[in-house]
Parts: C-alpha cells; structure tokens; sequence
C-alpha cells in the first residue's frame, strides 16, 4: 500500500470497533467516526499540555486515515490484503488488456453527452458487479489472490469512470 | 429584601436572552474562591432548581440559591460602559471590602 | 474595574481566570475583531466607532498608522502606504504584478520588499501592524488577558500563505488558537452547526480573494468536501474593470501616481453606487486630467466584467464536480464578502442555484463573527461543542526523476493527515538528500508552487539502496505542513533543514521578533519569566487534574515519575528562574507523553461506548 501512515500500530478496523471484513456497516464507521474524532481532535485539547497535544494531533491523524481508508471499498479490500500479506501485483489478463483497449478507444471517440451517459452507466454496473465479487472473495471464500486480480481490473475501472465523467464535463461547460 | 435588575440591565438581559434562542432568566451565585474571599457568578438558566429562589426584575427571571442569596441579598445588578468595554456590574450592600477588579469581594 | 458578562450555565469562571478569545477577519481590503460576551458574537468597533478597519499601513519617518489614518494619507503619500497586502503574504517577487502596487516593490529573494520611509518592510511584519491594531481594538473592550485568537484565511491559501499569516500573528504578539478557513467561519456565524443537516455552498467574494467551499453539515460536524477560489480575483478586479472603462475616457495619459490614485477612488465608489442605482452619472473633475462625464449602467457593467463573473461560475462548477454533487441538491447557499453586495453577483448565484440565498448576516462582519465564536467555543466556554473538520485545499507532492511531481497527499484530504513514504539512497556511503516538497495539482514540479528544500542530513554510511528513509508529512489543523524522517534499518533520526521557498524562515522571524521588542532588556526579561510563571502553573494544575481522573491507567512506578516531575516543577517556581523552570516543563511534558497517549485511547473507548448507548436508546 502506498504512502500510509503506520505510526501507531493498530487494526484500523477495531479502532471503530468493526468486524475484520469486507463487508461493511457504514452507518457505525461513520457514528464512532465522528465520536471518536469529537473527543480527541486537536480542537478539544486548546487549554492543555503539549504532550495532550501531541497525542491529540497524531490519534486524530491516525482516525481520519483509517476512516478514509475503510470508507472507500477499493482501498478497504487493499487493506485487507495487506493485513493478511498478500501481494497486490499481478499481472492482468490478455482479454482483459484488449477489453481495455477498446473502452480506450471507445472513450476518445465519443463527443456527445447522451452515449458518454450510456458509457459511464455500463462501466459502473461492471463495477458493481465487481465489487459484489470482491466481497464474496474476501468474506466468504476467503480467495485473496483472486481479490487482487479482480482489484487490478477495478482500479482500471474506476479511474475509467472518472475519466468519462471528466470528458462529460468539459462537454457540458462548453 | 430581594434581587433586582436596573432598567438597562434588564434590557441587556432580555437581549442576549433572545439572541441566545434559550432560556428561561439569569443565575446569580457566589462562589468562595478568588482573590479576596468570594466571587460572583452569572450564568443564562435552562433548567430551574427547585432549591433556587426566583425574583423577577422588569421582566427577566433571576435565580439564586438559597446559600448565595446571604451573601448577594438586596443587590442590584446594573449594566454599565466604560469607555469601550461593557458588562454587568453588582451593587451589592454587603461587600465590606472588594478586591479592586469588583469581581470578588469579603462580607 | 472588570464588568462582568453572562456565561453558560456551568462555564461560569473564576475572577481573573477568565477565558476570553477573539476571532480575526484579516481581509485584503478590510479587517475585523469580534469577541463573543454574554453568549453574543458582536464586532468590536475602535474608538471612533468604525468596525471595519481598511487593511492599509503608513509607514512616516517615526510613525506606523494603520487603517483610516493611513488611508487618509494615502492619496498625498501613495509610496509609503500599503494596501492589499494581503495579496503579497507567502509570495516572491516573481509571483507578483508590481505594476499594481504604488510602492516600490524588491526582490528579497525569498519574500517581496516593501520599501518605506522605515527601511525594507516584509508583508508579514506590514500584516502584524494590522493585527496589532486590531489587538489594540480588542484589549480596549476586554479589559482582562486574551488567551488567543482564531485567524481566518481563505480555503484556498496556501501552506506558505497560512504560515506568513501564522507568522505575522507571532510578530503582533497573538497567540494563534486555530487558523480556520473563511467560508468555514462564516457556515458558523450562520448557526449552521445547529439543526440543519446537508450540503451547503459558501460563496465568498472578497476584496481580493474569491472561493468557493461546500460544506456537509450533520449533527454538528463541519466537513469542508470540496474547495476551489482564485486568491487573486475579488472585488478590485471589478473597481480595475471600471478604472479601465474611465481610461478610456480622458484623452490625457494617466501615469502620475497620485492621478491614478485618485481614479481608482473614483472606480470604487462608482461600483459601490451601482449596487444602489441602475444607473450612475459621472459628471467629474480630475484636475489635471480634466473633466469625465460618462455614464455607467448595471447592465454595461455587467458586459465589462463578464469575463470576471465567468471565473467565480466555472469555480462553482468545479468545486460542484469535486463534491460530486449537482447544482439542485444544494440545501443553501450563503453569501460571504462585501463584494457579493453587488447585485450582478446576487442574480448570477440565484440563477445557477435557482434558490434564495443566505445573505441577512452583514456580508463584511460574517467571518468575523464566525471566527469569534469558533474561539469562543475553542477555550471552552460555549455549550454547545460542534466539530470542525477541515480539508487541505490543495495536494501535496514531492520532486522526482524527470521533475515530475509524486502526489503524497491529496486535495480535500481532511485534517489533520500524515503520510509516509520510504526513501532511499542511490550512491554508497551516502549521508544526505534533498527533498523537494511542492503544492498544487500539476504533474510537472514547474507548475507547482515549491513549498519547501527539506535536507536530510545524518543518514547512516551505507551501500547504495541499503538506507531505508521514512520521510512522514504531517499536515495540522491549521493546515500547514512539518516533516520528520527516520532512517529504518537503524532507527537514527535524520535531522532536517527546511529552506522555505516562499515567506520568511524562522532566522528571520527571529530578528523581526526582537526588533519589534522595543522594551528594555530587564522589561523584556521580566515580562518573559511572568509568561513563563503562568504556563508553568496552568500547566501543574492540569497535570494534576488528569492525574485525580485517570490515575488507575498507570503502574505506580509511572505515577511515581510524573509526581516527582510535578514536584520538581512546583520548587523551581520558587526560584524564578526562567530557563530552569522551562526545562522542568519540558521534563514533565516527557514524563506525561505516555500518561496522555493512554488518557487519548480512554477518551476513544467511553466516546465509543457512549455511541452505543446512544443506538441503544435509539
């Protein structure tokens, strides 16, 4: 995983007092979210001592990282890979790299907003389906290699969905 | 004897009252700490004790407890400016001896 | 004698100990100083009962006037009257358009020089005169200590331009509570914390800052999601339309400065008339530039300044993207800033937004107002404790191969954030290395703001790639950015020189700060040992409070160390000495570091548990 902040060493899961699995309940990531963060964030520790302050910053850090990291469903399955040391490399199929290659090629055609709509609508049903998978794998058959394959290809996905929403827009602003 | 408000303390009251979107008058105590023996507390009310002994002053609720009210009795909380700044101020008639910032004061 | 204000029921303080706080607006064309008394946020007017205070600073031979008096002489002594400086804070020379400042603006290689009658003025130590001024207004309304201020900055500013503010607060001798946002402030002063929940949109149209925030407010908590502005367009882009407009006008050519000046007065006023009338005659004399007369209708100046009203719509359409939401699911809309007075702008954001906005708070007091209770709330005397979590408005990224940018920590990120990331060395025995930190959403580092060179100095001798660097990025609540590094196969901390490429380092800051002391070296010292005495016993009494709650956290061993810091702290009291009581601090700060990382996750285990029973009642 890039770039994470691994100061502290703590399940991100259990500092919200969460199950060790994909599937998540966001209504209480989102409650102890804001619980936790309501009574440790620096905001709360004006009138104290540096040390109160400084485990103020680096706890309230901690929280908003393994927030983030929980609430968003592509980097949540990597970390699970990662706490259970799985590698995330792998090499993408051929059909997936032509299938990739003709979305490519399908994006730098379009120039109206009504089919890019219709394109971005099938990337994100793929998507779903995707996901869906990702959970089955991880919760349920416990196939972490073939998480991180069906992860590449999600990764593709998504940035493609932005890619296309990003096009829609500067048609629109025009 | 009793509690009570000038006219433009009372004004000044209702004021912040309303700009504050609750409660129901103000709370007058002492407390026994400061620089000379006691000091002077006063809070917005949401919740009446029914220990408190309420006074009303042109309108406005004023609570205080049954041990404060010894030391505050006959005071007249009066709203006062001195040059830029402003706030309330305690005519209290049993201060012996006040500490100079008028905050806290012997009985 | 102290007057007595109304607190919230139990907030109530001792004399003496009371916890008063300010909020400061620092704007490009005006600045305010608010306080909140018997639960009410109010503007703190000066003597002469004017609660604006134009951010403009004179510098005479032996004189500094800040605000109306300097703006008096302006027009007689553009030279050495600065105004707008905001625009300068956190800038190099070659950032800045000095044809639009009257001053004679240097390259100071990491600052802009503002020369004076004073000598070399930096916008830092310009900006600390106003603060100053604006500390004068309030210790004049609060006859009692001042614990801090909460300073407002645009959410667009930049790391080097909230540090300059941060710095200039330090030079005006403010404790700095929180810098918070602008838009953030206002959403604040709008009671937004109470009740209502959904997305709103802060416009704010400044003097010379725009941006554009949208907030997600529930049950109390501030998310800012999406940030976007321009922290050079605002309300004198549309007085230099007009001013362009009046050009073109006189058959003379306006190159004197004092002609120019006057003009621009001329510019403004016509504006500011426009938000009244339809129309606006001008039927003028300039002296030596002759007679105007002309005429101006809202619908010409809407057609002039077009192009500035496109850049504040194709920014709400971004910051729109960015939160991935759509025009119509906007809950509200709250106008900030006295340029959003102007009737153009209020049609414009009705329009895109097909809604009333929120614009009954004063548009020039509304940060203000925000930014004070935000204080008031900080030193704990409201009653109500909304959170505030704000976002870095703009993405971190280091230098690599190739000056491309390696993004390391995302825009909207919310804060506080740290990220790590390994380095290592690519030649044998190699000690040092620079990193190169930059800001902005450009892949290549030219088109980046440079933050900061960090060197890492103190790297372990060995074979090249063996060296493994943990370079971690903390960016605070206030948004601005630290570094630390740690070598990882030996765990030597590598120590680092910051060279910031914009603003002042803190060399400078030194001496500024020792200039500024005009006090002889007794009083300076004097004064130092009593700020020191009353840290050193707050301090004692909060040690000692914690300890009473949560002593059961600790082995006896433990409490043993921290009561003999506590005792130690307490018996250099009695020998008034400063830098000893100051190491004894600093000793039992260390001795309590574990002490308040345990009290940190208690605090996380009741607040979840309370969340539980929340549900459970629920």
């Amino acid at each position: 995983m890039w770039g994470k902040f691994h100061g502290l060493s703590q399940n991100y899961f259990e500092i919200f007092q969460l199950p060790i699995q994909y599937t998540l309940d966001e209504k209480k990531l989102d409650a102890s979210y804001r619980a936790i963060l309501s009574s440790i964030h620096p905001d709360r520790f004006v009138n104290a001592t540096e040390a109160e302050k400084t485990q103020s910053l680096m706890k309230s850090t901690l929280v908003n990282d393994a927030y983030t990291i929980l609430k968003n469903p592509i980097q949540r399955a990597e970390y699970l890979l990662e706490i259970n040391n799985v590698s995330q490399h792998v090499k993408l199929d051929n059909a997936f790299l032509m299938q990739q290659m003709e979305w490519e090629e399908r994006l730098e055609a379009e120039e109206d907003v009504v089919p890019l709509n219709q394109f971005h609508d099938e990337v994100l049903t793929d998507l779903k389906q995707k996901f869906n998978h990702v959970e089955v794998l991880l919760d349920h058959e416990k196939n972490f290699t073939g998480v991180a394959n069906e992860l590449a290809q999600l990764k593709f996905l998504a940035k493609l969905a932005q890619k296309i929403k990003d096009k829609t827009f500067l048609l629109m602003a025009d | 004897m009793a509690i009570t408000l000038t006219k433009k303390a009372a004004e000044r009251a209702e004021k912040y009252l309303e700009s504050r979107g609750k409660g129901l008058g103000l709370k007058l105590a002492v407390k026994t700490t400061g620089c000379s023996g006691m000091a002077y507390v006063l809070e917005f009310v949401d919740q009446i004790d029914p220990d408190d002994k309420v006074f009303e002053s042109h309108g406005v609720k004023i609570l205080v407890d049954p041990k404060s009210l010894i030391y505050i009795d006959g005071t007249e909380l009066d709203f006062v400016r001195e040059g830029l700044n402003e706030g309330f101020q305690f005519n209290n008639p049993n201060v012996k001896d006040s500490c100079g910032c008028g905050e806290s004061f012997t009985v | 004698m102290a007057l007595l204000q109304i607190s919230e029921p139990g907030k109530g303080t001792l004399p003496h100990q009371h916890r008063n706080a300010i909020g400061i607006d620092l704007g490009t064309t005006n600045s305010l100083v608010a306080t909140v008394q018997s639960g009410v946020a109010r503007i703190l007017p000066d003597e002469n009962h004017k609660q604006l205070i134009p951010s403009v600073v004179h510098y005479d031979a032996n004189a500094i006037r800040v605000g109306e008096e300097a703006v008096t002489i302006q027009e007689q002594d553009p030279i050495n009257t600065i105004a707008s400086v905001k625009r300068l804070m956190g800038k190099k020379f070659t950032d800045v358009d000095a044809t639009s400042y009257p001053n004679l603006l240097k390259d100071e290689g990491n600052f802009v020089g503002i020369h004076t009658k004073q000598g070399i003025k930096s916008a830092v130590e310009v900006s600390a005169e106003i603060l100053k001024k604006l500390k004068d207004i309030a210790a004049q309304h609060i006859k009692d200590d001042i614990l801090g201020a909460v300073i407002t900055v645009p959410a667009y500013f930049d790391d080097a331009q909230r540090q300059a503010t941060k710095d200039a607060a330090k030079l005006a001798g403010i404790n700095v509570l929180r810098l918070i946002n602008e838009p953030t402030a206002a959403a604040v002063a709008y009671g937004l914390d109470k009740e209502v929940e959904g997305h709103y949109v802060i416009f704010d149209l400044g003097g010379g800052t725009f941006d554009i925030s949208i907030l997600r407010l529930s049950k109390g908590l501030f998310e800012v999601i999406a940030t976007h502005g321009d922290t050079r367009l605002g309300g004198d882009d549309f007085d230099a339309v007009i001013l362009d407009w009046l050009t073109g006008h006189i058959d003379t050519k306006v190159d004197d400065v004092n002609a120019r000046q006057a003009l621009k007065s001329l510019a403004k006023r016509i504006k500011e008339q426009l938000t009244e009338t339809e129309t606006v005659v001008i039927d003028h004399s300039l002296n030596k530039l002759g007679h105007i007369k002309a005429e101006l209708s809202r619908d010409a100046f809407a057609h002039l300044s077009a192009h500035l009203v496109k850049k504040t719509v194709d920014a709400t359409r971004l910051a729109l993207k960015d939160a991935n939401l759509l025009a119509s699911e906007i809950d509200g809309v709250v106008m900030v800033g006295g340029s959003t007075r102007m009737p153009l702008i209020q049609t414009t954001m009705q329009a895109f937004f097909n809604q009333d906005l929120l614009n009954d708070i004063n548009p020039d007091e509304v940060v203000a107002l925000g930014a004070a209770q935000q204080a008031n709330m900080l030193v704990g005397n409201a009653s109500d404790q909304h959170l505030l979590l704000d976002v870095i408005p703009l993405s971190l990224g280091i230098e690599t191969m190739g000056e491309i940018v390696e993004r390391i920590i995302p825009r909207n990120s919310t804060l506080p954030i740290a990220m790590g990331q390994e380095f290592t060395t690519y030649k044998d025995g190699q000690t040092a290395m620079m990193i190169h930190v930059v800001q902005g959403e450009r892949d290549l580092v030219g088109d980046c703001r440079s933050l900061a060179k960090f060197s890492l100095k103190g790297i372990p001798p060995m074979v090249a790639g063996a060296a493994k660097i943990r370079v971690t990025f903390q960016v605070d609540t206030d948004g601005l950015l630290s570094v630390s590094a740690q070598e990882l196969s030996t765990g030597v901390q590598a120590s680092i020189e910051v060279k910031p490429s914009y603003g002042l380092d803190s060399e400078q800051i030194k001496t500024m700060l020792e200039s500024s002391y005009q006090l002889a070296d007794q009083d300076k010292e004097s004064r130092a040992l009593a700020e020191v005495r009353v840290e050193a016993l707050q301090m004692h009494d909060m040690v000692e409070k914690a300890l009473a709650q949560d002593k059961d956290l600790l082995a006896a061993q433990e409490i043993e160390k921290i009561s003999v810091a506590l005792e130690r702290l307490k018996q250099s009291l009695d020998h008034n000495r400063r830098d000893e009581i100051q190491a004894h601090m600093d000793q039992l700060n260390d001795a309590t570091q574990f002490f308040a990382q345990l009290r940190m996750d208690r605090s996380i285990q009741k607040a979840l548990t309370g969340q539980e029973i929340k549900n459970m009642e629920l």
